[in-house]
């Protein structure tokens, strides 16, 4: 398996694990990584700035019919669905929220996972909700490998096991350093 | 909602393709324009919602049943979910834009394409009463839906349409009144007051083979080309440079983009972060 896109979905808890990812893969890291977070809808400025200060890539909120490509830090930006097109693009939407989160995880791993079949990976982090369970599933029925954050290493469990629950056979169950080892070990392929 | 998460339905490229051209060859109407991956999520849930299962069933309901194809329309235009979205831009709006419009202009006359059950074009309207401009302005409101265009002004809005808007609203208007004063509450939720309606138009308007219909001075766009096609937004974008008067203002949403497209040149940025775009040519 050649992995072509990486998709993380976090909300509540996940800040620290995420920092400690995107700090963690290098420059020329040749994946897309897009990050599916949870985040205040007024507040637009000041999250790519945060993060940009601990990540070696760009970290990028993608426009409207953009190409992902390697090199990128992708985050879905605030009150928008983020969708995986066929093509290889981004596409977003104002359509109503899902399980009340815009960004919606499980869309965005949904449509990854349709796109990229057996070539993504989902990856999903600390939270209090169940978002991204059902998108977790959708990516291993489509062939792609599927990472839970270990329920007992994230500061909220609630996601995590969720996900865990629906999937029901996710590949690996990982602390978050074993996460960023697993990550690390795809560039070396 | 939740449901078509876990929908069982199944639908590929070319079942897309399939529906796509049936509906060109029954109504003459062509769907071909919209971005893929919201276009067949609306098609699987409406299919849901009629508890159809299979794409070639409902694509011939959908080609006999003029009423159905309409209410189709209608289900598959997307909703703003929310009045006043973006508080910034709309007080961006208020504090430059509309001085603006006010001092070079007569009548102000303004567009607002797909305006689908109304929430711009109503936040709209309201910030121009607010300013106290609504004697020389004149708003035209159109979709690609006939059923959305003749339910606007009798439209009813969810509580919690509302209340969403009403946090909007309040980060839009520093006084803090509230947005209450513009709906009559009923029992399944909010009509607009009249007289928010009182100085707008609807008509039904498609964009393949658009005629031009006016010189507007100000196009509100924001978030309707994300649920088109690349090459539908690059003809649309031509569309509103024929109907824009020269330094006619164009809005579209946050993180759409159209410097790529060929009648880019004839637009100035005038506001990088709002999107606000100016022909000049």
């Amino acid at each position: 398996m050649n992995t072509k896109l990486i998709i993380i979905g976090g909300s509540a808890g996940s800040f620290l694990i995420i920092t400690k990812i995107i700090s963690s893969l290098p420059k020329d890291y040749p994946i897309p990584v897009v990050l599916v977070l949870h985040r205040l809808k007024h507040v637009k400025h000041g999250f790519v700035e945060t993060l940009s200060v601990r990540s070696n890539m760009p970290i990028v909120e993608p426009f409207d019919k953009e190409k992902i490509k390697p090199g990128n830090i992708y985050l879905a930006p605030a009150n928008y669905h983020l969708y995986i097109e066929v093509a290889g693009t981004f596409a977003l939407s104002t359509e109503e929220p899902v399980n009340h989160s815009r960004p919606s995880i499980d869309l965005t791993f949904m449509t990854g996972g349709y796109a990229y079949r057996n070539k993504c990976i989902g990856i999903i982090l600390s939270g209090a909700n169940k978002d991204g369970a059902s998108g977790l599933k959708k990516i291993k029925d489509y062939g792609g490998i599927t990472i839970v954050q270990n329920p007992s290493n994230a500061q909220m469990p609630t996601m995590p096991i969720a996900a865990i629950e629906r999937t029901k056979n996710v590949n690996h169950i990982l602390n978050s350093d074993a996460i960023i080892k697993f990550l690390l070990s795809l560039s070396k392929k | 909602m939740n449901n078509s998460l876990n929908s069982k339905i199944e639908i590929g490229i070319s079942g897309i393709r399939n529906l796509v051209s049936i509906l060109k060859e029954s109504h003459g109407f062509d769907l071909g324009c919209f971005a893929l991956t919201s276009f067949k999520r609306r098609v699987i849930r409406t299919m849901q919602e009629n508890e159809i299962n299979c794409l070639n069933v409902f694509a011939d309901k959908l080609a006999a049943d003029k009423s159905f194809f309409e209410k189709f329309l209608k289900d598959i235009d997307v909703e703003c979910t929310e009045f006043f979205r973006d508080p910034p831009f709309w007080r961006y709006f208020r504090d430059e834009m509309l001085p603006t419009l006010d001092k070079n202009h007569k009548q102000i006359k303004i567009w607002v394409p797909g305006c689908s059950s109304g929430e711009e074009l109503i936040t709209l309207a309201i910030v121009i009463e607010e300013a106290g401009l609504k004697h020389k302005t004149k708003i035209t409101g159109t979709d690609i839906s006939p059923s959305i265009i003749r339910d606007l002004e009798n439209k009813v809005y969810s509580r919690k349409k509302i209340e969403i808007s009403e946090t909007n609203y309040q980060r839009f208007n520093e006084e803090k009144t509230s947005l209450l004063k513009y709906t009559l509450p009923g029992k399944t939720g909010f009509k607009i007051v009249d007289h928010i309606y009182e100085n707008m138009i609807f008509d039904i308007y498609k964009y393949q083979n658009a005629k031009k219909i006016g010189e507007f001075n100000l196009i509100i766009f924001r978030n309707i080309l994300i649920y088109y096609t690349q090459e539908c937004q690059e003809m649309i974008l031509g569309l509103f440079a024929d109907n824009l008067a020269n330094k006619g203002y164009l809005v579209i949403g946050n993180m759409e983009n159209i410097s790529w497209c060929k009648d880019f040149y004839r637009f100035t940025e005038v506001n990088q972060i709002e999107r606000v775009y100016k022909k000049t040519c």
